[in-house]
């Protein structure tokens, strides 16, 4: 996904399918900025909250957070997030007394691996190629048993 | 498992998310806003969290 224009920097989105609990799709484009300075998973407006407010979570789960102007409350709903082919359980949360901002923030990012290419412009989701180590390890002590035998 | 209210009502508590849509969707009036608990998964905020920014 490529960057969005910024006054002086540009800065990187995630583009992304939200779905309510009853698996309807969120009928707007999301292409999100990147916030890694938001602890929660997903900021939107007010409006698009609503759509989610139907799989909401008890007000005891709601989450507080500290901001350069004070204390900001926000509400909490679950919601199906559908990135690349990922399909995951989230928190889409919104300001109690409602602000216009839409965010994504490190509890979504720290569950895959981010990769921001600024000189390029570039975001990419980036996945783990698994490796067996213990295979590898055992090739490792094979070739070197062979070095021993042939005493190189 | 989660546990869903409606209606002013306790609807139930389901295995999974698809019980939870299948209920919710069976209930007339149809609500527009419902509580779900994902039981032992979902957490209450020990503290307060961070965002640098703010409104």
């Amino acid at each position: 996904m490529k960057y969005k224009r910024g006054t002086l920097a540009d800065y990187p989105i995630l583009e992304l399918k939200l779905l309510n609990i009853l698996g309807e799709e969120f009928p707007r484009d999301l292409k999100l900025p990147v916030d890694i300075g938001y602890e929660g998973s997903i900021m939107l407006t007010s409006d698009d909250y609503e759509f989610f407010s139907i799989g909401e979570l008890p007000r005891e789960y709601w989450r507080t957070y500290s901001t350069l102007t004070g204390y900001v409350l926000m509400r909490v709903a679950r919601a199906l997030a559908v990135i690349g082919d990922m399909k995951l359980e989230v928190y889409v949360e919104t300001p109690y007394f409602g602000f216009e901002k839409r965010l994504v923030g490190r509890e979504l990012l720290n569950r895959f691996i981010v990769i921001l290419d600024g000189p390029r412009k570039l975001i990419c989701i980036a996945r783990v190629l698994t490796i067996n180590y213990l295979t590898l390890l055992k090739t490792y002590h094979d070739l070197l048993d062979l070095l021993l035998l042939l005493r190189v | 498992m989660y546990v869903v209210f409606a209606n002013g009502e306790f609807i139930g508590a389901f295995k999974t998310l698809d019980e939870v849509r299948e209920n919710l969707k069976s209930l007339r009036p149809k609500p527009t806003h419902a509580i779900v608990l994902k039981v032992g998964e979902d957490v209450k905020p020990r503290g307060v969290l961070e965002w640098w920014e703010g409104l």
